[in-house]
């Protein structure tokens, strides 16, 4: 009794909404004429499916598809800048590998590989410079969404 | 009657440090390519004329801010920024000025949906919220959506910010 209350009381819900085949649903009926605990079961999900059906039907939002197609629009706009911004650092990568190399390169006069050199240098310790700056604002952010409740207004102090 | 006034904005140590060294880089690099192909080197991949449109695109681009300044004139603001950008917001359409620390994702212009970053550097920002969204073109041709707001460099900011808040409130004023 108790080993056939275990394995059929799981499936009282595929029981009632007809997913069991005829020899598991003919166990479930004889268990249920049999088993209290089940019958309540069951009329308590019968009552939950009875609830839901009973549910109005809720009209979409008249803006809401407008809206999805907006976001996802932009999403693909992002996805694609993103795809052009990866390219784009891969083509400047590949052309400051070809630079490094002419720096190593003994043939060539030594001014004119200390002005590559240099060139690199000053391009990329702002963009150092700038990045961190960047990072050190989102931290910022990060922590002052960690500390607060509030909502971060992204207009600054207006006066 | 009002006089004009001009506001740099690469006097400021931070810009001359930063984007002074993005303006060294970008045009040496090209200018020594093309000496060394000129003294008859051969370097890989590189030719006069490539290097002579990258020095020529970075002049524009990088170098050409420096010889520009924002101007308060007599009925609008006249946001200058090189040949990348000039726009001119006429004082009946501003709503607020404020400095603002939100920083662009990049530089020297960056547009975002309600708000175009005019700065080369993120430092000594100025928000300029418009009452009505206002349509501006990046490097004098291209046109691009309204935006509400426009976020500029300057170097006297706080000096900046009271003489444009007194022609707003004196254009609005008038205007009553």
């Amino acid at each position: 009794m108790n080993d056939a209350h275990e394995t059929l009381a799981p499936l009282l819900s595929a029981y009632l909404d007809g997913e069991l085949d005829p020899a598991r649903r003919r166990q479930v009926a004889a268990h249920l004429a049999t088993c209290a605990i089940c019958t309540q079961e069951l009329a308590r999900l019968q009552a939950g499916d009875e609830a839901l059906a009973g549910l109005q039907h809720t009209p979409m939002a008249p803006n809401l598809r407008p809206q999805l197609r907006r976001r996802l629009r932009r999403q693909g706009a992002r996805t694609a800048l993103t795809g052009g911004l990866i390219a784009l650092i891969v083509l400047m990568l590949r052309s400051v590998a070809r630079d490094l190399a002419i720096v190593k390169r003994k043939d060539l006069p030594l001014l004119g590989r200390l002005g590559i050199a240099s060139s690199y240098m000053l391009l990329v310790t702002p963009g150092i410079a700038l990045c961190m700056e960047l990072l050190r604002d989102v931290r910022t952010l990060v922590e002052y969404a960690w500390l607060s409740d509030e909502t971060i207004d992204s207009g600054g102090s207006h006066q | 009657m009002t006089t004009n006034t001009r506001y740099s904005y690469t006097r400021t140590p931070r810009v001359i440090w930063g984007w002074g060294a993005l303006t060294l880089g970008g045009m040496l690099l090209p200018l020594t390519n093309m000496a060394l192909l000129a003294r008859g080197y051969r370097l890989s991949g590189e030719s006069i004329g490539k290097n002579a449109r990258a020095a020529a695109l970075g002049a524009g681009i990088i170098a050409s801010p420096w010889l520009t300044a924002h101007e308060l004139g007599a009925d609008a603001l006249v946001i200058r920024q090189g040949l990348n950008f000039s726009g001119t917001i006429d004082y009946r359409n501003i709503a607020a000025v404020y400095a603002t620390e939100r920083k662009p994702t990049h530089f020297p212009i960056a547009l975002y949906r309600h708000t175009l970053f005019v700065a080369l550097w993120p430092a000594n920002l100025v928000a300029i919220r418009l009452r009505r969204p206002q349509r501006f073109r990046l490097f004098h041709v291209l046109p691009v959506w309204k935006v509400r707001e426009v976020v500029i460099n300057v170097d006297r900011r706080e000096a900046f910010i009271a003489d444009l808040r007194a022609r707003v409130a004196a254009a609005q004023v008038h205007d009553v």
